[in-house]
């Protein structure tokens, strides 16, 4: 259906995303930071990017500012990983540019709720 | 893939991240202002919380939320880590750990003991349970009955497209809820010149049929709600029936003006989000800890060239190391046939197969090179292991050691990199409990209070030397002879050179510890190393200056598995010298023929003994009548040998010779040759030493 770009240091994390995607007909792509996350985004142009905040390389808000800066990449909706319930830090990617997060952990029917509310065919 | 499978994937990474956090804290011990070393610890944290949470390791995310609850305030700058909170933290992380590994035999007991002392650095503070899903939002009020629908009214920021939302797909989404009936108000949309083609103009009001809760509402604007004007009232009776004809904008507009203000103009501001939980305000405990503590010794730890974690972390592949050791021996296989193939192709006429030969010998030879590469492993890998040892053992001890390490880039084969650890682990304890003296021996002695370690490793031809070196009382020869004069080693009164006598410590249950101490001192140890480093076809050496410390060195090969070596023969026999050994190749004159006698070479102004390989290996044939002499060195010391022939260099995989044949002492190994005969590998290290004791012998002879 949908091809999904995660972006996450944790090979576990990218995983599991992957696990409760392609069952649902997803295609899953995987980045293991921003640098790389921008690269695939740049050459894969997907539907839709998760990411993690807290990266090596180059961080999640760095990732989603780049993101939001790509001719080619409007509108593109871009959800982030946070596990702290803080304002602060949902502040800082909403004003960088996110679309919306998925706060850790989650169920698989959280991650799909919000892919479905993001991604339409 | 199955979960389990990606529990086991987690297991992993969780096991790689404690491993960076240990080398983190224990960095940050050193340098307790590093803003990126707390940043790369919250990090390693950070993802072990999230990642536990999600394969089901709820304990580890509860935990793990705690211990970072605790450092939030050493990440905030409020206290500075000290080396009691580093201590705390270490042994969080190995509870974590063992949460990880053992999580039915691990006692939460632990768990809260650890935190109350982590919580002894910090504030006190409330434990936040984390919601499970923040996503929860914190719903208004509770209405008192059920309204049977909404009214509401929309109006995005202009903005709100470029981030990725839609305001169309959340009108569908609030049709899901029930029937819906959505009226744009288009008066804000400005002339096409200043038109901007991004942005979104509309407002809407929705009518909503539908007996929901208000949270639902809020759940489809989760996302846009800090983005967004968002109205959501009770409808009132009088539009209870579903409107069949769409009502004009006008009265619409009407409608929403004609409520009562603050009823309506509820504008929602992140109801996703929980309320944060202030913590208390910082209590006298923390600002104590900031204060300095009784010193406990603190292990300084130090690199020479400090590596982030980040530098080694390349674009890599894991592989199973059995498949490593597997391609390795296809490779082996591989180049014993290449070399027979290359020994037809050269007895033969055909120009094709002579180059196909070639070819085929330049491939294998560069996929050698390129599996044994991808064996090399960096030792820095290992020495980072002794660090925790190191902080320990000073803190257990009440030593206060200083440990230094360099050469961390240095590579070897994987499979001595493993058969290392528990040598080194050895040596080290070794230097920190015999080697250096306490700390009132020291200043006893005028030297400077805090001891140090030193682990070296370079590589020295073919050979990588691992140097463990302490500045401690150094090796107490009076002691140890006596000691092995009471074990009856050697007969009293015996004279022995200091490296003789020393060879005492590698005797199996030698130990002149006056007390047993729970480290070492046991007797158990030194013998096993010895052995260890052996079998790996390495050597130990031991130096010691009284009163300035003891030097182990580890000689140890690059690699197990093949040798490049130089072909030689001797009589019938051919042998092998690890080319790397070999250093020049001349021709015995007859001058330094003479049968008996010193057996010196003169090569370019300096003596150098050899020895004739024909008699060591009592070939009875006679000599043929142009000796070469090949001159090896193992670094220090050059030994020339005597042999019939050089045909020429050879690689070849090492096999290792039987158990029968352990007491053989000069050769290391046995290889297979093109034509399938067999041929012995000559232990450099050992013939050096022989020629060497023939070389004073015959010295003290003269003399």
């Amino acid at each position: 259906m949908a091809t999904i770009l995660t972006v996450d240091d944790s090979p576990s994390m990218r995983q599991m995303i992957r696990m409760t995607l392609e069952p649902a007909g997803h295609s899953v792509i995987e980045a293991g930071d921003g640098a790389q996350g921008l690269a695939k985004a740049q050459a894969s142009k997907p539907d839709m990017v998760i990411t993690d905040l807290n990266m090596p390389v180059m961080n999640g808000l760095d990732l989603i500012r780049a993101l939001r800066k790509q001719p080619t990449l409007t509108g593109l909706p871009i959800v982030f990983l946070t596990t702290e319930s803080s304002d602060g830090v949902k502040q800082e990617a909403k004003s960088a540019g996110a679309t919306g997060w998925i706060t850790k952990p989650f169920v698989p029917a959280q991650l799909l709720a919000v892919v479905g509310k993001l991604v339409r065919s | 893939m199955s979960f389990a499978d990606a529990t086991a994937v987690f297991r992993q990474e969780a096991s790689e991240l404690l491993e960076v956090l240990e080398g983190t804290l224990l960095d940050l011990g050193q340098r307790p202002h590093d803003k990126e070393l707390v940043d790369t610890a919250f990090r390693a944290l950070h993802t072990i919380k999230g990642s536990g949470a999600m394969f089901g390791f709820d304990k580890v995310a509860t935990f793990t939320h705690e211990f970072e609850t605790a450092f939030d305030r050493v990440r905030k700058g409020e206290i500075v880590p000290t080396q009691e909170l580093i201590t705390v933290a270490l042994a969080a992380k190995d509870y974590i750990r063992a949460l990880i590994e053992a999580p039915d035999e691990t006692d939460t007991i632990i768990g809260d003991a650890i935190l109350g002392d982590l919580t002894q650095f910090v504030a006190p503070r409330a434990l936040v349970a984390e919601p499970a899903v923040a996503a929860a939002p914190a719903t208004a009020p509770v209405q008192p009955a059920r309204p049977a629908g909404w009214k509401l009214y929309l109006e995005f920021e202009q903005h709100v497209l470029r981030n990725g939302s839609n305001p169309l797909d959340l009108l569908e989404d609030l049709c899901k809820l029930g029937p819906c009936f959505a009226v744009p108000l288009t008066d804000a949309i400005p002339m096409l010149d200043e038109l901007e083609p991004e942005d979104c103009y509309l407002k809407w009001d929705v009518t909503l049929h539908c007996d929901c809760d208000r949270s639902a509402i809020d759940d489809v604007f989760m996302f846009v709600s800090d983005e967004m004007k968002l109205s959501v009232a009770p409808l009132a009776q009088s539009d209870l029936a579903p409107p069949m004809v769409a009502p004009s904008q006008d009265s619409l507009i009407l409608e929403v003006e004609g409520q009562d203000e603050p009823a309506i103009s509820v504008v929602v501001e992140a109801p996703a989000l929980v309320p944060e939980q202030e913590p208390a305000a910082p209590s006298p405990v923390a600002a104590a800890t900031v204060a300095p503590v009784a010193p406990q010794a603190p292990a300084k730890v130090r690199r020479e060239e400090p590596k982030r974690t980040e530098d080694r972390a390349g674009a890599t592949v894991r592989v199973q190391a059995e498949r490593l050791d597997e391609l390795m021996d296809r490779v082996g296989e591989l180049v014993i046939a290449q070399a027979r193939l290359s020994q037809l192709a050269a007895g033969s006429d055909d120009l094709s197969i002579k180059m196909i030969a070639e070819e085929i010998e330049r491939l294998a030879g560069s996929l050698r090179d390129t599996t044994m590469g991808a064996r090399m492993v960096p030792i820095g890998s290992l020495f980072g292991r002794f660090r925790r040892l190191v902080h320990d053992l000073s803190r257990d001890l009440g030593k206060p050691v200083e440990f230094v390490t360099s050469g961390e880039d240095t590579e070897l084969d994987k499979t001595m990199i493993e058969c290392l650890a528990d040598p080194l682990v050895h040596l080290i304890r070794n230097a920190i409990d015999h080697g250096i003296e306490d700390t009132a021996a020291r200043s006893a002695a005028g030297k400077i209070e805090s001891g140090r370690i030193e682990l070296q490793a370079v590589h020295s031809g073919a050979q990588v030397l691992v140097m463990v070196r302490d500045n401690g009382g150094g090796l107490n020869t009076a002691r140890i002879k006596a000691k092995a004069e009471e074990q009856g080693l050697i007969a009293p009164g015996a004279t022995l050179s200091d490296s003789e006598i020393h060879q005492f410590l590698f005797h199996p249950g030698f130990s002149t510890a006056q007390t047993i101490s729970a480290l070492s001192g046991r007797g158990v140890g030194m013998d096993v190393v010895k052995r260890t480093i052996e079998n790996m076809r390495g050597s130990i050496d031991m130096s010691t200056r009284p009163g300035q410390g003891t030097t182990v060195t580890l000689r140890l090969p690059l690699t197990l598995a093949i040798i490049e070596g130089l072909l030689i023969r001797v009589g019938e026999g051919r042998y092998i010298i690890p080319l790397s050994a070999v250093e020049e190749c001349v021709e015995l004159t007859p001058d330094d023929q003479r049968p008996r006698g010193r057996s010196f070479l003169n090569v370019r102004g300096s003596l150098v003994p050899f020895l004739r390989l024909r008699e060591l290996l009592h070939v009875e044939a006679a000599a043929e009548p142009h000796q070469k002499n090949i001159i090896i060195s193992t670094g220090e010391c050059r030994v020339g040998l005597v042999a019939d022939q050089i045909i020429g260099s050879h690689q070849t995989v090492i096999k290792s010779l039987s158990k029968l044949h352990s007491d053989v002492t000069i050769f290391s190994g046995a290889a297979i040759l093109g034509d399938g005969t067999a041929a012995l590998i000559l232990d450099v290290a050992q013939l050096v030493a022989r020629a060497q004791a023939q070389a004073e012998k015959q010295m003290n002879e003269a003399a």
